[in-house]
């Protein structure tokens, strides 16, 4: 009945929402491309969030990991100091410019990420904002306006984009559903005459399909970053040849499943004529389904039982073994190490207090040559007998690269044991074959913001430069926190560094002559009191091996 | 008509004929329908299931709208938000929102939709409102019980909500709220006021979760009508009752933890805590083990997880009969999966334990356990796909979404099997791959049984059809949609980013920028779902009002609730209880001369039957002339 209303005043309101949408569309697009004509020190300021902000404080009175940068173009030297340094000081360092080194000396040695997509123009941009910035005023304390910052208007320009974007996606959303609304009550009929029942058989088929050619892609995008596929522990491979033995099984499981569902769907979507076939029960092919998963599932327990019992036994005795304890707190790790007795000085919570950062009592014996480290180091080759600890919440130690997580526990300690395969230098080279660790670090900025190289024809970086670095030079084992603990709880890092035996050994030797007095003492930077480890700083040791000062 | 009412009606229920039920006797007289009685003190159980259906809806939304604000900051970690400012106050004070908000935002976001949306607002609306109807009673067995139900629940969501407003933010701690984070204030500013409402609010829960269960079960073994064996109930009353069995057990457990967490926090008590050293002292408690309340938690945690589940897998049996025009392939199988996974559900609650410290050798035993359950899960899907097969499928919004489901459950139910083997589960415990693992499995499936649910018997509870074009987009966006955000978690997953991270940043593993280019994504995604949520709210309150009227069985279906007047009022049905003859799954049954064949039809009659002669006396329900299956908007 509805089909008989007006035709012609069907195609108008056809025509306008149409309209309404394009219209709307553009105006997004106006949106985002607004913020490429912003002034300078906006521009600046949008670089500065997008390159420094992740060391440098967007308050540039304060430090961060970089250092503050209020009236920095007053300390710098002038000429083009500043973009030789951004672009890559550890060049400038290596050249011996003084300031440069002094720098470097000042900010214990850490290494300023290179930044070389970014032109001098971009540098100066962001220059301009640094100089045009005014440190908020003695802000008092839970004061609203406490983040004012200078550049009032070009703050406000940013947020006023920003707003304008999601109003414009809100009333795009708003008006779109209002607009189907409409249609309908006023007897508009989308998708008039159109056999639902045949669209959604043919959408099914069209969803799986894409679908799977999308899951195949996108695991394309990604392969890189997985890091199931190269565990630096022995059990670690074991866990890893399971993981894909299981993959195989589920993938052939959804594939097949999914794709019967799908295609059924689509076969014997609604068609007047046929009958349905009365087909309610077939005991034989329930047994089939019942059975063949019992097997499948029967042999991937066994493996897991296997590998799980492997994995969580005892360690072998005729190994080396080297114990290090992890206490977890909010948020962070103390390493602590046993030192040359190989006994841990006993803990007990009620004992923390001033220097004693962990409880340990002081007066025995076993804890006088106990020592703590900034890094993880771990012995290649030895078992490592992680004892875990925890003296506030729950904490979990994982080791990614190791498939090593166990909780930390108050009041219960837990422990893992593995063997680390393979020294952090060896995993570097091994990450040489990655696509995406091969690759010139700092490459995936040079994106650029397809914007900014548009809107400027100066694409000027120094490709003699860019060369030097490659991103598994930086790379790292990690350790981090995966039990939620508190508002700290996705920062809890600590590097991992494995050394060859005879390296670890040396090292070990040195670190233990510290005193577990100043071993325990906060202010000390553990760091600061024991040999250091070139390459085992922040930000790495770019091509330096790693090697015992 | 009163003495057959009688005799139909097993409990004895003083039955006047009016239709209403028997349940207010302490009031000898009808009470007179008011305001208060019809609308809000109800003891219908129809308009109990309205009620929880509208108040899940609500809490869905909230809970929806909370993802996508922690969506935000997953997304664009660096950059300032201004309107999260008036959005959320102090915790996004200058565009950035505070960390220890996320975490209460990625609480309570899980709390309200396991607890709040998928199990009160999907089992507690279908049960209530489908159980009396489909095994032939008059109301629950405890009218007054259900209305105490509804009303526990209503406190409950009044006190989660009202916990998001206190000082110090609602709890942080995850939904799992493991202590100690969970009981030092000073741990965590959301462990606070926030954390003890929480503990009010689940009490509360819990009492209306085991009022309704206990009237479920009553329901469905005592007020069958007649001839409705067990083995004649239709799967989704299977599955309710199945649901309200494990609810019954194992809520008490969580009720336990939670009363003894509200002890160690606000009595001193050290059932949790031991050796704790924070806010620069040490406390006194000792001996107490954390890892104790997780058995707690996790022995109502993961049964929950079918609680959630069972009921829209029920609910999908029946669609997927219905509109493909055939029987549910394997009934019996379907109930006995059903209850093997009930009962298993009790014994793998340790899986989510493996790397707690808990004794290696009780992994092996919850491995073996859990993978045990993948069996029944496996029949299940089969069964769902074999009946497709052959069929004739109708595509209406409720079909949609059971398709949807079974894919759903399948894809997120085979990742299952990396999690539960103790040995994969190192890597990945905690991580992404989790986050997808369950929200596709249990939080996507689930919402997508109760929205094949909400279609589905929109007609029995409005009276009206919600508009089906509408539904087919609110469908494929949110199809596309789950599948957009949560299949590429397994990628961060598998990468090893763990879950209820602030921000990705800090790591080098995770500190890619692909990542943060997925999370946009993936937030994107996230935000066109919540539009697809939008439509169907638009197309619910529309069709409330506005909706075509619909026929009195709309989709041709054969169990007792289509048997009801369009509008079934006080009582459901006018005359007598319905007597039954056979299941409810002869969808294009040889023979039978339409093709379905209700449960009600004695196999005698001639409107119905081939070959059998004209009665000499008059068929004890006269179908109804059919059209084709009727269908919204198209006429």
């Amino acid at each position: 009945m509805k089909y008989e209303q007006n035709e012609a005043v069907l195609q108008v309101r056809k025509r306008l929402v149409k309209l309404l949408l394009m219209g709307l569309t553009c105006i997004m697009l106006v949106g985002v491309q607004g913020n490429a004509f912003a002034a300078d020190a906006a521009t600046g300021q949008a670089l500065f969030k997008e390159n420094c902000n992740r060391c440098h404080s967007m308050k540039l009175e304060n430090s961060s990991t970089g250092p503050a940068l209020l009236g920095v173009s007053e300390r710098m030297p002038e000429g083009d100091w500043i973009y030789r340094w951004i672009k890559n000081s550890q060049k400038v360092i290596q050249e011996g410019e003084p300031y440069a080194v002094k720098l470097w000396e000042e900010n214990n040695r850490a290494n300023m990420d290179p930044m070389p997509h970014l032109t001098n123009a971009d540098i100066d941009d962001i220059m301009a904002w640094i100089n045009a910035y005014q440190p908020a005023a003695a802000p008092a304390p839970g004061d609203g306006a406490s983040n004012t910052v200078g550049l009032e208007e070009a703050e406000g320009l940013g947020s006023l984009w920003n707003w304008v974007r999601f109003l414009v996606f809100a009333i795009v959303v708003l008006l779109v559903n209002i607009a189907l609304q409409i249609a309908r009550l006023r007897g508009v009929e989308f998708l008039a005459g159109v056999n639902l029942d045949k669209l959604n058989a043919r959408l099914m088929l069209g969803f799986w399909v894409f679908g799977l050619v999308a899951a195949v892609w996108s695991t394309g995008l990604f392969r890189d970053y997985f890091i199931l596929d190269n565990a630096a522990s022995e059990h670690g491979q074991e866990i890893d040849q399971l993981f894909w033995t299981t993959m195989v099984v589920v993938i052939a499981v959804f594939v097949i499943t999914n794709t019967l569902l799908f295609w059924f769907a689509y076969k014997y979507g609604k068609d007047g004529d046929r009958q349905a076939k009365y087909y309610p029960e077939n005991y034989r092919l329930e047994m089939v389904w019942t059975v063949v998963p019992a097997i499948v599932l029967t042999f991937l327990v066994i493996m897991g039982i296997r590998t799980w019992t492997s994995v969580m036994s005892a360690p072998d005795d005729s190994k080396e073994m080297m114990a290090v304890e992890v206490n977890g707190q909010q948020w962070g790790w103390i390493l602590r190490y046993p030192g040359n007795d190989q006994n841990f000085g006993e803990i007990d919570v009620r004992r923390i207090g001033g220097d004693n950062l962990l409880g340990v009592d002081m007066n025995a014996d076993e804890s006088k040559d106990d020592f703590i480290t900034q890094d993880l180091i771990l012995r290649k080759g030895s078992v490592i007998d992680l004892k875990i600890r925890s003296r506030d919440v729950l904490h979990s130690v994982y080791l990614p690269h190791f498939r090593v997580k166990m909780d930390a526990v108050p009041g219960m300690d837990t422990r893992f044991h593995f063997v680390a395969t393979q020294t952090t230098q060896e995993y570097r080279e091994y990450l040489k074959g990655n696509g995406f660790w091969s690759q010139i670090e700092r490459m995936d900025t040079i994106k650029l913001d397809t914007f900014r190289i548009a809107n400027r024809d100066t694409i000027a970086y120094d490709t003699t430069i860019i060369d030097t670095v490659y991103r598994y030079e930086n790379f790292d084992f990690e350790l981090a926190c995966t039990e939620v603990c508190g508002r700290g709880h996705f920062s809890m890092r600590k590097k991992v560094v494995v050394l060859e035996p005879e390296e670890y050994d040396a090292w070990y030797e040195k670190a233990s002559q510290a005193t577990m007095y100043k071993a325990m003492r906060k202010d000390i930077d553990p760091s600061d009191e024991f040999p250091q480890l070139a390459g085992t700083e922040e930000t790495g040791g770019s091509k330096s091996d790693i090697i015992l000062e | 008509m009163s003495d057959q009412a009688i005799t139909l009606n097993k409990t004895g229920y003083g039955d006047n004929g009016h239709g209403h039920g028997g349940h207010d006797h302490h009031d000898d007289h009808h009470p007179k329908p008011t305001f208060w009685n019809t609308y809000v003190f109800t003891m219908d159980h129809k308009t109990i299931g309205k009620q929880f259906l509208f108040t899940g809806i609500f809490m869905a939304m909230v809970g929806l709208f909370m993802s996508v604000i922690f969506r935000l900051q997953l997304a664009f970690p660096d950059t300032e938000l201004p309107f999260l400012e008036s959005i959320i106050g102090k915790w996004g004070e200058g565009g950035k929102m505070d960390a220890n908000f996320y975490l209460a935002l990625v609480t309570m976001h899980g709390t309200i939709m396991v607890f709040f949306v998928l199990t009160a607002g999907l089992s507690g609306t279908f049960s209530n409102f489908l159980i009396p109807l489909q095994v032939g009673a008059r109301d629950m067995a405890s009218g007054f019980m259900n209305m105490l139900s509804y009303w526990f629940f209503f406190l409950s969501c009044t006190i989660m909500i009202a916990s998001i407003f206190v000082t110090g933010g609602p709890a942080g701690g995850g939904w799992t709220v493991y202590p100690p984070l969970s009981v030092l204030e000073s741990a965590n500013p959301g462990s606070g006021l926030g954390m003890d409402l929480w503990l009010t609010s689940m009490a509360f829960f819990i009492v209306s979760s085991l009022l309704g269960s206990i009237n479920y079960i009553t329901t469905v073994l005592n007020l069958r009508t007649k001839g409705m064996s067990m083995t004649r109930l239709p799967l989704t009353i299977w599955a309710f009752f199945l649901t309200a069995v494990i609810g019954t057990l194992s809520f008490p457990v969580l009720l336990a933890a939670a009363l003894l967490l509200l002890m160690d926090r606000n009595f001193g008590t050290s059932f949790f805590l031991s050796d704790v050293y924070i806010g620069g002292e040490a406390l006194s408690n000792e001996g107490g083990s954390p890892i104790l309340f997780q058995h707690l938690f996790w022995f109502l945690g993961h049964p929950e997880v079918y609680i959630v589940l069972l009921p829209a897998l029920g609910m999908t049996s029946e669609v997927i009969s219905t509109m493909s025009r055939k029987p549910i392939f394997g009934y019996r199988a379907m109930v006995g999966s059903m209850m093997a996974i009930a009962v298993l559900s009790f014994v793998v609650w340790a899986h989510h334990m493996y790397v707690t410290g808990m004794n290696p050798w009780l992994g092996t035993v919850f491995m073996l356990l859990t993978l045990i359950i993948a069996v029944p899960s496996a029949v299940k899907a089969f069964n769902y796909i074999t009946t497709l097969w052959q069929g004739n499928i109708k595509f209406t919004s409720a079909m949609l979404f059971s398709i949807g489901l079974v894919s759903l459950f399948i894809s997120g139910g085979v990742t299952g099997i990396f999690l539960g083997n103790a040995a994969i589960d190192i890597p990945l415990h905690d991580t992404y791959f989790v986050v997808a693992h369950f929200h596709l499995v249990m939080g996507s499936a689930a919402a997508f049984g109760f929205f094949a649910g909400v279609y589905h018997w929109f007609p029995k509870m409005f009276g009206r059809m919600m508009d089906r074009k509408l539904g087919m987009l609110h469908f494929w966006l949110t199809f596309a949609s789950v599948y957009c955000v949560f299949f590429p978690m397994h990628f961060m997953g598998m990468g090893g980013v763990p879950r209820r991270y602030y921000a990705f940043s800090a790591f080098q593993f995770t500190g890619h920028e692909a990542y943060i280019d997925l999370s946009i994504f993936i937030t994107v995604a996230a935000i066109l779902g919540v539009f697809g949520q939008g439509i169907f709210l638009l197309n619910f309150l529309n069709s409330i009002r506005r909706g075509k009227k619909a026929p009195m069985n709309p989709w041709n279906a054969n169990t007792l609730e289509w048997t009801t007047p369009v509008n079934p009022g006080h009582g459901n049905w006018p005359g007598k209880i319905p007597q039954v003859y056979r299941w409810p799954y002869d969808y294009s049954k040889p023979g039978i001369k339409h093709d379905y064949f209700p449960q009600h039809i004695p196999d005698d009659d001639p409107n119905w039957v081939e070959g059998v002669p004209e009665p000499v006396t008059e068929p004890a329900v006269k179908p109804e002339p059919q059209p084709e299956v009727v269908v919204s908007s198209e006429d």
